[in-house]
């Protein structure tokens, strides 16, 4: 399949790429990896006239492990250095940032991720295949397009119905009168860094930023997928040292397929326990991906676990409170027993997981 | 429009006249008769169109060729040396790797990504890097044993 034809940018720094974005009034996209944009190109879902490419700035492939605010040259990987940025974080200091443009292979190969963060290294290294790894970015797996089985398919494949709301149209194949668009937001490494309290850098034309939590950046509907506007591109995720007041960060990243490589997930889960000395649960997240428009905090069920210490009954009824809070979209291939199911015992994988580190 | 571009493919500099929406498996094919690397799916699926770019095994059907300029190409005609085959390749002729051949060239770019990064890989890394490569003759356990023996010196 050929690629529609567009007009190629490689401009040298965010304020431009923001710019051509803002004068191509929504004519113009952003490719990074191009792992999902060019797929969808090719299907013609999506064919925008400008792509500006990424690879010409600086400074966004880099995992840096202070406040970047600061420290814009920092060698990738050095020792934390400065006392983070504010005092948002109970007791953050040493975040680390990653620039949007590091790949998903170099995302889950990172020492420095697999010691502090290993959720995220094991997320990202779940995404596809190696190849897909290595080209795939992390800002790339965060901005995800949603997917659905009447939108990810060949133009011959969707011209023989009327246009739904993802191809701007007004009808939902996946439930019959929906009025909005119920596509599957499947991205691997968003789970993870929610329950890690990430946030995002997003910049916009008028060089200004703004630095958002990643909970905050999805709209929950299919269609826009993220809150980004028009001449905004996310540049940087930024992660909080977790661990505060003497307790111990335990986390479980855990991925149900069809087959082990190269797949969407039917569903993912991420799990980050605070235990203090006594095996206490102080405070925990339960962060869900795959079964809805965006990825979904499971907050009853973390309420259930918090001031207790977990056994086996508590972690049943996580996994029951879970599955009961989150209405799930229909699939193909999955149905919403299924998947409620599953959601149940993966929300009770994750967290045995993350317990088992003794 | 079209622009000239300078692509770097198994060391040797070609200076095309290309419009930036051909991809480095269009251009590597169509304007530089390096047919090894083979075009299947043409979204990511399969892994055929596989060659190493910086070191790293990657799709050349999503990768744009303007995206590529200057850097270090690796196709499946510039892993032998001096008209021998690659341990690889010699160990996929060795171990019948090798049903209809389509998929052979990606699946040994694929082990050579892997090999170049952990020498001696177990079962299931190899498994986890050739993940990305369909063989639809379903060769695979004869692809895994070659691999494996490469990585034992085999």
């Amino acid at each position: 399949m050929r690629l529609p034809k567009f007009d190629y940018h490689k401009p040298g720094n965010i304020q431009e790429a923001c710019s051509i974005l803002k004068g191509h009034n929504g004519n113009a996209r952003v490719i990074a990896g191009g792992t999902d944009l060019l797929v969808a190109m090719k299907h013609r879902v999506k064919a925008p006239a400008h792509i500006i490419s990424l690879k010409g700035i600086k400074g966004l492939d880099t995992i840096n492990p202070s406040s970047s605010l600061s420290n814009k040259d920092s060698i990738p990987l050095s020792p934390p250095l400065s006392k983070g940025n504010s005092g948002e974080f109970s007791s953050g200091n040493d975040t680390l940032t990653i620039g949007s443009l590091v790949t998903l292979q170099s995302v889950a190969d990172a020492d420095i991720i697999k010691k502090r963060f290993p959720i995220l290294s094991a997320a990202a290294d779940s995404v596809a295949s190696q190849q897909i790894r290595n080209m795939g970015t992390i800002g790339g797996n965060i901005c995800l397009d949603t997917r659905c089985w009447y939108y990810n398919q060949s133009k011959e494949w969707r011209d023989a119905r009327p246009p739904c709301f993802k191809t701007k149209g007004s009808v939902c194949y996946v439930i019959k009168g929906g009025n909005k668009c119920n596509a599957l937001y499947a991205s691997d490494t968003a789970p993870a860094l929610i329950a890690l309290n990430a946030r995002v850098k997003i910049c916009n034309s008028e060089n200004t930023s703004k630095e958002i939590p990643i909970e905050n950046f999805f709209t929950g509907v299919g269609e826009p997928v993220n809150i980004l506007k028009q001449d905004e591109i996310m540049t940087q995720i930024t992660i909080p040292n977790n661990s505060s007041g003497g307790a111990e960060t335990r986390g479980a990243f855990n991925k149900l397929c069809f087959r082990e490589g190269l797949e969407y997930p039917v569903i993912n889960v991420a799990v980050l326990l605070e235990l203090n000395k006594e095996k206490i649960c102080k405070n925990a997240k339960i962060v869900i991906g795959a079964v809805t428009s965006s990825p979904v905090r499971a907050k009853n069920a973390e309420e259930k676990l918090k001031g207790k210490k977990i056994d086996e009954a508590l972690i049943a009824e996580a996994g029951k409170t879970a599955s009961k809070d989150i209405s799930v979209i229909p699939y193909l291939w999955a149905s919403p027993g299924y998947k409620r199911k599953m959601i149940e015992v993966c929300v009770g994988r994750g967290i045995r997981k993350a317990l088992e580190k003794d | 429009m079209k622009k000239i571009i300078n692509l770097k493919v198994n060391g040797d500099i070609y200076e095309l006249a290309i419009e930036p929406w051909r991809t480095l498996l269009e251009v590597l094919r169509e304007n530089l008769g390096f047919t090894g690397t083979k075009k299947s799916c043409g979204l990511g699926t399969c892994g055929a169109c596989t060659v190493i770019i910086n070191g790293s095994p990657v799709l050349a059907c999503l990768t744009l060729a303007f995206e590529v300029e200057g850097i270090d190409i690796l196709t499946i005609e510039g892993i032998s040396q001096k008209g021998s085959l690659h341990p690889i390749q010699e160990s996929f002729i060795k171990h019948g790797a090798i049903q209809c051949g389509h998929c052979t060239p990606g699946m040994i770019m694929s082990a050579k990504g892997l090999l170049d990064k952990n020498p001696h890989p177990n079962k299931d890394e190899i498994k986890k890097a050739l993940a990305g490569n369909f063989c639809r003759c379903t060769g695979y356990k004869k692809i895994v044993e070659a691999v494996e023996a490469v990585s034992e010196g085999k």
